[in-house]
């Protein structure tokens, strides 16, 4: 896996930038780069979630609680910890992806979810 | 108070009987009345579920290895390409920054001239100027006068070679998940694999459980079928970390057949005669918006440091 560190995307502070054309000042590289960093927390965040959640038996609405709370939690880590307590300089649209689960998150949780509850509590 | 009764669901002999499924219905005779709870025969887990998944997780990474191989380095543009686009690029380049242009006046308007004699004569065509007096590069006899039009996607035979690519792409893509699901569906059919932790509509009924002939089974125990599914959909991201965060070729898209058009497909052919002939207009408008960064400069200097009075 490449660095682990997010970039800021704006190349020169903002004030500078704000009356040039406000296109033109963010890093696509480091915009792709951090999203898929961000994706890669998602979904180990997501995995460990739900290997808790099916060891835990937790069923129903439950275990989809654990994906949120965990979805949360770990975007507050990353927020914190990697953006400095300013996620809006490091991702293009305003710090909301960090709460946006995908498609593959989703599925990986509920794969690991299925998969520890039956070795848990279904089989023997 | 509780009776136990046990039945066969499933007799498979497969694997040497192995994988028979013992179900034992509880009846909590109590309150609940339909309260029941299966136990698996341990050996699924270990014949069939780990199974798939380790299957699914290998054909993944050779595929990604397979799709590798076969991705062709895009050709090498030629010379005259090349100079066809940076011509293109550096008039853009020249008309963005008019407003407050680094360049003297007489460097902007000589460059803006040049470019436009040029796109007027278009020298900067990959195939030349169309003009049938001269000889183009190649040596070959300029015999068409006209310009030739831009070609379509399926006559360009290097398009045609981008389009077999991504077929091949989308082969290898599909046949392995086909041949997977075949397999899945040949060994692994008729018996319940595993629960879901979450309930799902009677709708699902037929397709996670397809094989099972019980009509009464909460939807939550399904097939293996259906534990090949979410392997297929949640392995993505396992995919994505495994080889690397680059596109692994296995979005969804793909897998559905269904081609991303705007991004798989490669640059469409275009007409640079008719962007030549656009942008040197856009040259002739902008020359309306120039103005020289340094102009007054010294005005504006002497101004800052109080030296001239204020306007």
């Amino acid at each position: 896996m490449s660095t682990a560190h997010v970039q800021q995307i704006v190349h020169s502070p903002p004030a500078m930038s704000a009356n040039a054309n406000t296109n033109n000042v963010i890093n696509p590289a480091a915009v792709a780069h951090n999203v898929n960093i961000l994706s890669s927390v998602h979904f180990l965040s997501a995995c460990f979630s739900g290997a808790a959640a099916g060891i835990l038996g937790l069923t129903n609405f439950s275990g989809f609680l654990l994906f949120f709370v965990s979805l949360l939690f770990s975007a507050l880590c990353v927020s914190t910890f990697r953006c400095g307590g300013h996620p809006a300089q490091y991702l293009s649209d305003g710090g909301w992806e960090l709460v946006k689960p995908t498609q593959d998150t989703v599925f990986g949780f509920i794969l690991l979810w299925t998969l520890f509850y039956g070795i848990v509590h279904v089989y023997d | 108070m509780q009776s136990q009764i046990d039945l066969f669901a499933e007799f498979c002999h497969r694997r040497d009987g192995c994988l028979c499924l013992f179900l034992s219905y509880i009846h909590h005779s109590s309150s609940m009345a339909s309260a029941t709870s299966l136990y698996l025969d341990p050996s699924i887990r270990d014949w069939v579920l780990f199974p798939i998944s380790l299957v699914m997780i290998l054909v993944g990474v050779l595929r990604h290895y397979v799709l590798l191989l076969l991705q062709n380095k895009p050709k090498p543009q030629t010379r005259p390409q090349i100079r066809e686009q940076r011509a293109l690029t550096r008039s853009q380049l020249l008309r963005a920054t008019a407003a407050h242009s680094p360049l003297a006046p007489p460097f902007y308007h000589t460059i803006s001239q040049n470019l436009k004699q040029a796109f007027t004569d278009s020298v900067y065509l990959k195939d030349g100027p169309p003009a049938p007096k001269k000889v183009t590069k190649g040596g070959t006899d300029s015999d068409e006068p006209e310009f030739p039009q831009a070609p379509s996607l399926f006559s360009d035979p290097s398009q045609m070679d981008n389009m077999m690519a991504q077929f091949k792409t989308q082969t290898v893509v599909m046949i392995p998940q086909m041949v997977i699901m075949g397999w899945v569906n040949f060994f692994f059919s008729g018996f319940v694999a595993i629960k879901l932790p979450f309930p799902l509509t009677l709708g699902f009924k037929p397709m996670m459980q397809r094989g099972i002939s019980t009509p009464d089974m909460d939807t939550r125990w399904v097939s293996s079928l259906s534990w090949y599914f979410l392997n297929f959909f949640g392995l993505n991201g396992v995919y994505r970390l495994l080889l690397g965060n680059e596109d692994t070729g296995v979005d969804l898209q793909q897998m559905t057949g269904m081609p991303n058009m705007a991004t798989t497909s490669p640059a469409v052919p275009q007409d640079y005669n008719k962007l030549f002939k656009q942008e040197k207009e856009n040259l002739e408008f902008d020359e309306g918006f120039y103005k020289w960064i340094g102009e007054d400069v010294e005005d504006r200097v002497l101004r800052k440091y109080g030296k001239l009075p204020f306007v």
